[in-house]
């Protein structure tokens, strides 16, 4: 072991230097958890008619992948009622708008969509919660406590990690396990995902974004709302024409057909 | 289920709900789809101070503009209150509220049992216009196909079962109450003359029948209707079917029926069901 004087930390550092980072850290993030619970806007219901346009594809969709355990006739019947019913825009919302002009609709702006406005504005004030206060601590760390040094590591580690634990701090011969304040402040925004999980409850808001990398849990409060499988602005006709020719093309095969002979099979009566 | 079975589910769900640790470790969203159980469950065993309580946390929860709450607050003014009082309250609610809207038609159901035949219209073109909006509901499309049979009307209950099967194909039950309608439709088309219709109705109801019990094996429901089925396609004066495998079937369902009486592998009504069919249809 080489006779260097190791470095002394003055107590006072830990503190009023790292434990107010970590709490104020924390408390931060229980915030961030019940502003965003705040700023969650319920989501809005459909009108009744676009619940049907959208359920109409649903149906043809089960039609088609489930279309063999029902007779033929059954099956038959459906199919040409529901192509000639999309084709002729019975489930359309605005069906007698469809009726009345036939030239087709310019697509429209998703903008202009009160459904995927409504999705913009959260996703907006989601990022708008996570970006504000990791902006206003991080300056505060920056300008308090910059190039502090706050604690050691009680394990060595290599040289690699220096830039991780280090960052704002100048000298290059210092050793690894010497933690700086920024970078304990990046440590505790990228691992205090579990304490929280402990004070809020699993599924919280508290980390935000911020553990999209591995933690494998998922924009919180983002996406769900607006219809599955249908972005805002695109032709519903045409998807409902679409459907229409998916169901022409289906074939049927029932699965009923050789059912006697299935069970006699199994139960050893031949 | 039985009074007394229910009153022990009660008793079980209450002993969850109050022990803590047992529901301490359900994640918060499984908490309350429990509570809401219980409610059902407190209400239907008349403790009605309880579902109150349970209803208040609820909706202090999630606020009384939510769709889910709302459906129990109606069913707590029916249960409490009266018909009427809930009808007032569902009809407050937005129409796109589906869970809502299924009460308001459950109420109608009601009222149209003693009413005159203007309800019971009502009834089944609220049902109507309820699949033709949500066509994806299997429940509502049962409840259809059960407004229908009741009206006789076999072919349009047949229609809607045959809509449920689509929306869940493998629900054993349903086969067998599809078969069940097609033997009814039959005997109808029969007594009406046609009867190469029945025929093909006939063999159609055991194919539903045969396919129950592929679902579920010892599904007596299932096997006597394959049974009485067979037997009556056998019976048909000059049957276009094959006989000779309708003959295998129907041994075939005879013997699986036999096997559960023997080893009394069913409900004891199960069983004594089996036991008439089996000594009916020798």
């Amino acid at each position: 072991m080489a006779a260097a004087p190791d470095l002394v930390l003055d107590p006072s550092l830990r503190d009023w230097v790292l434990f107010p980072i970590l709490l104020v850290m924390i408390l931060v993030g229980i915030l961030r958890h019940y502003v965003t619970q705040l700023l969650q806007s319920t989501p809005k219901q459909q009108d009744l008619l676009a619940i049907r346009e959208q359920q109409a594809l649903t149906r043809g969709a089960t039609l088609r992948a489930n279309g063999k355990f029902i007779p033929q006739y059954s099956f038959l019947s459906r199919k040409q009622y529901l192509t000639q019913a999309f084709k002729e825009g019975e489930f359309l919302k605005d069906k007698e708008s469809f009726l009345n002009k036939d030239e087709p609709k310019a697509p429209a702006n998703p903008l202009a969509e009160p459904g995927g406005m409504d999705q913009m504005m959260n996703m907006l004030k989601g990022n708008m919660v996570m970006i504000v206060p990791q902006t206003l601590l991080m300056s505060w760390i920056n300008f308090f406590f910059s190039g502090f040094i706050l604690m050691k590591l009680p394990f060595p580690l290599t040289i690699r990690f220096k830039s991780i634990l280090q960052s704002g701090v100048m000298t290059r011969d210092l050793d690894v396990r010497w933690v700086s304040s920024i970078s304990w402040y990046f440590l505790c925004l990228f691992g205090l995902r579990s304490v929280y999980d402990i004070i809020l409850g699993s599924n919280n808001s508290a980390g935000g974004g911020m553990d999209m990398g591995g933690m494998g849990m998922g924009m919180p409060g983002g996406g769900g709302g607006g219809l599955p499988g249908m972005q805002p602005g695109q032709d519903v006709y045409k998807l409902h024409c679409s459907e229409a020719e998916n169901i022409e093309l289906a074939s049927h095969e029932y699965l009923l057909d050789e059912i006697e002979d299935r069970l006699l099979l199994k139960y050893e009566m031949y | 289920m039985s009074p007394s079975e229910l009153t022990a589910l009660y008793e079980r769900s209450y002993a969850f709900i109050t022990s803590g640790t047992a529901a301490r470790k359900l994640e918060t969203g499984e908490l309350y789809s429990v509570f809401e159980l219980h409610f059902y469950l407190a209400l239907l065993t008349s403790h009605d101070v309880e579902a109150a309580a349970i209803l208040t946390t609820l909706s202090d929860r999630f606020g009384s503009g939510s769709p889910r709450v709302a459906v129990l607050e109606a069913l707590n003014i029916e249960a409490t209150e009266t018909l009427a009082k809930a009808l007032e309250f569902i009809d407050k609610r937005p129409e796109t509220e589906i869970g809502a809207w299924k009460r308001r038609i459950a109420i109608l159901k009601t009222t149209a049992g003693s009413a005159p035949a203007t309800m019971k219209t009502q009834y089944v073109t609220e049902l109507v216009k309820l699949v033709d909006h949500v066509p994806s509901d299997a429940e509502a499309w049962s409840e259809l196909a059960h407004a229908y049979i009741d009206a006789g009307l076999y072919s349009q209950a047949l229609f809607a079962l045959h809509e449920v099967l689509l929306l869940v194909p493998l629900a054993y039950n349903i086969n067998a109450l599809v078969g069940e309608i097609g033997l009814k439709f039959s005997s109808v088309l029969q007594s009406q003359g046609s009867t190469a219709l029945a025929e093909d109705k006939l063999v159609e109801a055991v194919k539903f029948f045969l396919r129950s019990v592929e679902l579920c094996e010892d599904y007596v429901r299932g096997w006597t209707g394959v049974l009485v089925g067979s037997t009556r396609i056998l019976q048909q004066s000059k049957p276009t079917a094959d006989v000779k495998l309708y003959q295998l079937v129907q041994e075939m369902a005879r013997k699986q029926l036999q096997k559960i009486v023997d080893t009394k592998d069913a409900r004891a009504e199960d069983l004594a069901a089996a036991e008439m069919v089996l000594k009916n249809y020798k």
